[in-house]
């Protein structure tokens, strides 16, 4: 396309003399688009998440401030359960914050509350294996119970390695998108500075 | 289309693909006007042809992430347009009745390198006097965005058949600015 073209086009263009009022009520409806607003039933299901969060914390706080009694485990407990705290304390503020703006920004949020949900996995499963499994080891390690622990416990590092290996997939496979997209405006960048030399 | 729209196509759809906001603005406040002006060739009304730009909009933000080819960004916007404006206009307006009755489909389009339009205003007057066939092809060649190959796959119907359709229409144009000429001595 040469420049003679292009003026010609935006003539062409400027000729068109749309309505006021027509036109605020698309650009409304657009905005709207790209708002993303939640209804009421998704405010409601984030302000559940959100309550969920605090039920899931308020026992991990009291396990990281509570008197464990071995002192080797309960080092090892409070480990888990700081981190766990902290995660369920992010993910009520992050629900209750979706939930009070009636907004849910597509690019971060849900990323940020799959990676919330993997690390309280994580984390409540390390609780488990170090509150139940590992004492229970340590007093009758042949008993079933034990054993039956250890398996679940297992289980659940599986399950949680294989949510996160899926993530991490997913990442990588937006950050294909992200190195194409770099390389593409370094193309760009070149042709530009091709077109300002010739000129 | 130069390498480097095509270029700055593919990064635009690869940016609204990534969900970035700033990217979606950009496509919508880049060709809308266009677009507009395209369906307002269309569609006689121009609260309908704002309803029919939003939906396609709507369109447009829900297939991005399937355009197979995103350097073809602009003969896919300008498709989507038409099939959201001429789905308004299937209840009174048959798609078959766009096709003239002389139109030449054996392929071999008439030249129309001698029939050339520099006035812009006698250009969009012009254009509201004609068939809907002949505004519908003669606005994609005016916008400039497309090649004859790419109004080809908007229209969806052979080269030889937009050769044929461009030449019959600016004849058709050529007429009414000449009458309208005419009128006014």
């Amino acid at each position: 396309m040469n420049e003679p073209d292009k003026t010609f086009r935006d003539e062409l263009l400027d000729m068109e003399k749309p309505n006021a009022g027509h036109r605020r009520e698309y650009e409304k409806e657009v905005q709207r688009m790209f708002e993303k607003k939640l209804n009421c039933l998704w405010r409601i299901a984030f302000a559940v998440l959100s309550v969920a969060g605090l039920l899931v914390a308020a026992p991990f706080l009291h396990m990281a401030t509570a008197r464990m009694g071995d002192e080797t485990l309960g080092f090892f407990v409070r480990l888990v359960t700081v981190p766990g705290s902290i995660l369920a304390l992010a993910w009520t503020a992050l629900t209750a914050w979706v939930a009070a703006k009636g907004r849910l920004s597509l690019r971060v949020q849900p990323a940020g509350m799959a990676v919330m949900s993997i690390g309280l996995a994580f984390f409540l499963t390390a609780s488990l294996v170090f509150v139940f499994v590992f004492p229970i080891m340590w007093e009758a390690p042949t008993d079933h119970r034990s054993m039956c622990g250890l398996q679940l416990s297992l289980i659940g590092f599986f399950l949680v390695a294989i949510i996160g290996l899926c993530l991490i997939l997913r990442v990588l496979y937006r950050t294909e998108f992200r190195t194409r997209e770099k390389l593409l405006e370094i193309e760009y960048r070149l042709v530009e500075l091709g077109e300002k030399l010739e000129k | 289309m130069t390498e480097k729209q095509a270029i700055y196509c593919e990064l635009l759809v690869l940016r609204c693909r990534r969900g970035q906001k700033d990217a979606l603005e950009e496509l919508v406040s880049g060709w809308e006007r266009k677009l507009f002006y395209y369906i307002r060739r269309l569609v006689e009304d121009e609260q309908e042809s704002w309803q029919i730009l939003q939906e396609t909009w709507v369109k447009v933000l829900q297939g991005i992430t399937r355009l197979r080819e995103p350097r073809k960004l602009p003969a896919w916007l300008y498709s989507i347009a038409r099939m959201t404006a001429l789905s308004h206009l299937r209840s009174r307006y048959s798609e078959q009745a766009m096709l003239d009755n002389h139109e030449d489909v054996s392929g071999n389009g008439k030249c129309d390198s001698d029939l050339t339009f520099d006035d812009a205003e006698q250009v969009h007057y012009g254009l509201g006097r004609l068939s809907l066939q002949h505004r519908d092809v003669l606005t994609l060649f005016f916008l400039r965005d497309l090649t004859v190959q790419e109004i080809a796959q908007v229209l969806d119907v052979p080269d030889g058949t937009v050769k044929s359709r461009l030449y019959y229409a600016k004849r058709a144009l050529r007429a009414v600015l000449e009458k309208e000429a005419g009128d006014h001595e």
